[in-house]
C-alpha cells in the first residue's frame, strides 16, 4: 500500500522517514529561505557581517540591530529565518560567552560559541530525563552566522536547525542566500581587504535585493583582527559604500 | 541565566554540578548516602544532567542549622578574618574610595599590599572587608550579569540595579556563612551613587560609610571633616589622612593606602595606588611640629 | 532597636519612627524613613533589621498593587492590614520576616482612620495607639496618659511629640530625628516631629 511519504513521517519531530530524513528539521530549514539575506565573509583582517533589513510599509520605524547582533565583545551573529526564535539562540550565547570570561578570565572561542548555539539548537522535542527546563517543542527556525576574532584568528561560522555548524570562508543566508553564493563566489579571494569585502557585502546585498539598497534597509558590521572588537557601521559609512557600487 | 532566575546563583555554567563539587571527607558508607542525597537533589539519574551550577551545600536540608552547629563544633573554621579598613563617601565631584591594604591572620600580618578595592568593571567599584575570596568572587558575578543585562537590553544597568543584584544574592545565601561587608559605588546617567551591602543582605544608600575594624577611627575623621561641597583635591586628603588615622590606631588596618574616585560622568580613575601610611604618619606629624613617635607633651622620664 | 510608635483618632492617624539605621557598632544612616507610604491612604511603618523591613514591606506594597489591577479594588485597611498578618505567618515557620509593625490608613468608605499594631509572629491587633520594640517601654505610658476619645490631630501631633521627649530623656539609644506620617481624608502628609 502506498502513501504520500511525508504523509505520517513529518507529525512527530524526533520521527525518522524510512528514508532517514526527519522532516521537521528540513522544514525549519525551508524556513530561513523566506528569511532576508544575510551574509558574512572572513578576511585576514577582519570579518565583515552584513544583513538586509526588510521594511514591509513605510510606516514602520526602521529597528535598530535587530538582525545583526553582539554576543560579546569580540563576537558577531547575524540571522535568517524566525528572528523570535534566533532570540533565544542569542540570548543563550550571550550568557555562556559572559559565564565563559567568569568561569576562566577569557574570552570565549567563535567555535565554542557557535558550538553552544548548536547544543541549544539541536536539543529540541522532548528534552532530557530529569532536566528541569522545558525545552523547545520544535526545531528553531533561524540560521546563524557567527563571526568573530579570537586566539585562532578570524573566524565566520554558520548554524542550522539541524544542530549543524560549519565553518567558512564566505557564506549567505536567507532568501538571497544562494544566488549571493554564486556571486561571492565569482569575486572572493582569500587576501582581500577588510575595505573590499566589506564593499563585496554590500554589493552581493545589492544584487539579491528586491528593493533599492538604502543606507536604512541594510546593516553591516565587523570584527577587526587587530582590535579584536565587534563594530557596527553608521549610517553614513553605509551611505559612502552604497554610492561607490556598480 | 534564564530569565526566571535572572540575578540569583542558581543557574550559573553548564558544567556538571557533580564535576565541580569538592572532594569531602566523609567515609565510605555516608558518602554514598549523601551522594544519592545530591542525585536526589539536582534529579541525577546516572547521565549527564546540568541545570547550571550551584555551590555545594551542607548535607542535608538544613543549611543554616548546619551552619550554627558547624559554629560550635570548630568556631574557627568560618571565623573569617575582618580586620581592615575602608571608606567611602559622596561629595560633589562623585564618590571618593579609600583603603588600606593590610591582611591578618590572627595576630600574623599576612599582606600589607592586598587590593582592598574591586574593579568590577569600568563603572563599578567594590571594596573588600569579610572574606576576600566572598566579596570578589560575587562582585565579579555581579559584573557578568551586568555585561548580560547590557547585550539584552541595549544599555548599563544603573548602580541601583547592580547594587540591588547583590543584595538579592546575599538574601539567598543568608545564615550560611558568607562573609561579605562592601561599599558598592558606581556611576551611571544619574551620576555617582554609593551603597552599603554585607552578608545580612543590608543594603542602604548612603553618603558617607566605614567598614571594617578600623572604621570607627575613619568615621571620627571623617564626621569631623566631612563636607559636600569639598573639591577633588580635598576630598582625597581626607580620605587619606582618615585612612591613615585608623591604621595609627586599629592593629588590623595598615600598609599602603589606595583612592579612588567615581566621576559624576560613567567611569572611575585610580587617583593613588599606594601611599605608605608610616610615612604619612610622620609628615602629618612633623606638619603638626611633632616628631611623629608620640613623646611630645609626656614628663622627661618617660620620654 | 528601632523605635516606632503611633496614635489614631477618629478621621486621622498619625505613625512615628526615628531614622537611624543601626549596625553593630555603627550608625550606618541618619536619614532612612522606615514608614513606607503603601498608597494614597495606608502606611506601613516597620521595625527590624534593614533587609527584612525593606524586603516584607516591598512585598507587601506590590502585591497589594497588583491585587488592585487585578480586581479593580482596593483593599481596605482592615483587609490590608489581615493579608500582612498571613504573610507573615505563613512565612514564620519558614523564613520569617523579623519585622513588628504599625499600619495606618484612612477608610474613604466610612471615612474612619484605623491603626492596626501587629508583631513578627503575626499578632494582629486594632489599636487606637501603639509602640514596638524597646521604645514602647518608654512611651506606651506617655501614649495611655494623654490619649482621649475625639481628640485632634493637634493633640496627636503634641502626644507623640511627648513621647521623642521621652526617649530623648531616658532611652539609652542615639536617636536624633523622627519622622512621622500622618493620614486624612486628603492624603499623607510627612512631618518632622524633630525639634
Amino acid at each position: 500500500m502506498w502513501m504520500g511519504s511525508k504523509e505520517h513521517y513529518d507529525r512527530g519531530v524526533n520521527t525518522f522517514s524510512p528514508e532517514g530524513r526527519i522532516y521537521q528539521i528540513e522544514y525549519a530549514i525551508e524556513a530561513i529561505k523566506f528569511g532576508s539575506t544575510a551574509i558574512g565573509i572572513r578576511t585576514n583582517e577582519g570579518v565583515v557581517l552584513g544583513v538586509e533589513k526588510k521594511l514591509p510599509s513605510k510606516l514602520m520605524e526602521p529597528a535598530k540591530s535587530e538582525k545583526l547582533v553582539e554576543i560579546d565583545r569580540h563576537c558577531g551573529c547575524a540571522m535568517s529565518g524566525i528572528v523570535g526564535d534566533a532570540r533565544i539562540l542569542v540570548d543563550h550565547a550571550r550568557v555562556e560567552a559572559q559565564n565563559h570570561r567568569f568561569n576562566y578570565a577569557e574570552a570565549m572561542s567563535i567555535e565554542q560559541i557557535t558550538e553552544a548555539v548548536s547544543d541549544l539548537a539541536i536539543n529540541f522535542g522532548e528534552g532530557y530525563e530529569g532536566t528541569k527546563r522545558k525545552p523547545m517543542a520544535r526545531p528553531y527556525g533561524v540560521a546563524l552566522l557567527i563571526a568573530g576574532v579570537d586566539d585562532n584568528g578570524p573566524q565566520l561560522y554558520q548554524t542550522d536547525p539541524s544542530g549543524t555548524f560549519l565553518q567558512w570562508q564566505a557564506r549567505a543566508i536567507g532568501s538571497g542566500g544562494d544566488t549571493a553564493m554564486t556571486y561571492i563566489k565569482e569575486s572572493y579571494h582569500s587576501n582581500m581587504t577588510l575595505a573590499e569585502a566589506e564593499k563585496l557585502v554590500m554589493q552581493t546585498l545589492k544584487s539579491v535585493m528586491e528593493e533599492k539598497i538604502q543606507s536604512d534597509n541594510v546593516e553591516i558590521s565587523i570584527v577587526r583582527t587587530d582590535t579584536k572588537r565587534l563594530e557596527t557601521r553608521t549610517q553614513e559609512y553605509v551611505n559612502n559604500i552604497i554610492s561607490t557600487l556598480a | 541565566m534564564d530569565n526566571e532566575n535572572f540575578g540569583l546563583a542558581k543557574s550559573f555554567s553548564s558544567a556538571p554540578v557533580l564535576s565541580i563539587s569538592p572532594h569531602t571527607n566523609f567515609s565510605q558508607k555516608e558518602q554514598t548516602d549523601i551522594e544519592h542525597e545530591l542525585n536526589e537533589q539536582v534529579g541525577t539519574t546516572g547521565e549527564y544532567v546540568s541545570e547550571g551550577f550551584c555551590f555545594k551545600l551542607a548535607p542535608g536540608q538544613d543549611q543554616i542549622g548546619f551552619m550554627r552547629s558547624l559554629k560550635e563544633k570548630a568556631p574557627k573554621l568560618t571565623d573569617f578574618a575582618k580586620g581592615t579598613t575602608t571608606l567611602a563617601f559622596e561629595f560633589q565631584e562623585g564618590v571618593l574610595v579609600a583603603v588600606d591594604a593590610r591582611a591578618t591572620m590572627g595576630a600574623f600580618i599576612s599582606s600589607n599590599n592586598v587590593r582592598k578595592v574591586i574593579e568590577i568593571n569600568d563603572f563599578l567599584l567594590g571594596t573588600m572587608a569579610g572574606g576576600a575570596a566572598d566579596c570578589m568572587f560575587w562582585e565579579k558575578y555581579v559584573a557578568m550579569q551586568c555585561r548580560v543585562y547590557e547585550l539584552r537590553n541595549g544599555e548599563k544597568p544603573s548602580v541601583a540595579m547592580a547594587s540591588m543584584m547583590l543584595a538579592s544574592i546575599m538574601r539567598q545565601y543568608r545564615g550560611q556563612g558568607l562573609s561579605m561587608g562592601t561599599m558598592f559605588t558606581g556611576s551611571d546617567k544619574t551620576g555617582a551613587s554609593l551603597y552599603y551591602i554585607d552578608n545580612d543582605a543590608t543594603r542602604v544608600k548612603g553618603r558617607l560609610f566605614a567598614v571594617g575594624s578600623g572604621g570607627t577611627f575613619a568615621y571620627g575623621v571623617l564626621d569631623t571633616n566631612y563636607r559636600y561641597d569639598m573639591s577633588l583635591d580635598e576630598a582625597v586628603n581626607l580620605g587619606i589622612r582618615a585612612i591613615t588615622s585608623a591604621t595609627f590606631k586599629d592593629s588590623a588596618s595598615g600598609g599602603v593606602v589606595r583612592i579612588y574616585h567615581v566621576t559624576n560622568h560613567g567611569k572611575w580613575n585610580l587617583i593613588h595606588d599606594a601611599i605608605d601610611v608610616s610615612e604619612l604618619h610622620y609628615q602629618f606629624e612633623q606638619n603638626k611640629g611633632h616628631t611623629g613617635r608620640g613623646n611630645e607633651g609626656k614628663p622627661n622620664k618617660y620620654l | 532597636m528601632d523605635s516606632i510608635f503611633g496614635i489614631c483618632g477618629k478621621d486621622w492617624v498619625v505613625v512615628a519612627c526615628d531614622t537611624a539605621v543601626n549596625r553593630s557598632i555603627f550608625t550606618l544612616k541618619h536619614d532612612d524613613d522606615k514608614i513606607l507610604s503603601l498608597n494614597t491612604n495606608k502606611v506601613l511603618a516597620c521595625s527590624g533589621e534593614q533587609t527584612d523591613r525593606y524586603q516584607f514591606s516591598n512585598y507587601i506594597q506590590k502585591n497589594l498593587e497588583l491585587q488592585a489591577y487585578l480586581t479593580g479594588h482596593e483593599l481596605s485597611i482592615e483587609a490590608s492590614a489581615q493579608y500582612m498578618r498571613t504573610e507573615l505567618a505563613k512565612a514564620l515557620r519558614k523564613a520569617p520576616y523579623q519585622v513588628n509593625c504599625l499600619i495606618g490608613g484612612f477608610d474613604h468608605l466610612n471615612g474612619e482612620a484605623k491603626l492596626f499594631w501587629m508583631d513578627y509572629f503575626g499578632t494582629l491587633q486594632q489599636v487606637t495607639k501603639g509602640a514596638h520594640g524597646y521604645a514602647g517601654y518608654f512611651v506606651n505610658s506617655v501614649l495611655d496618659n494623654n490619649y482621649q476619645v475625639n481628640m485632634t490631630l493637634e493633640d496627636g501631633i503634641n502626644t507623640l511629640k511627648k513621647c521623642i521627649v521621652e526617649l530623648k530623656t531616658r532611652f539609652i539609644m542615639n536617636q536624633p530625628t523622627f519622622i512621622g506620617k500622618i493620614v486624612t481624608k486628603e492624603g499623607i502628609r510627612v512631618i518632622n516631629l524633630t525639634e
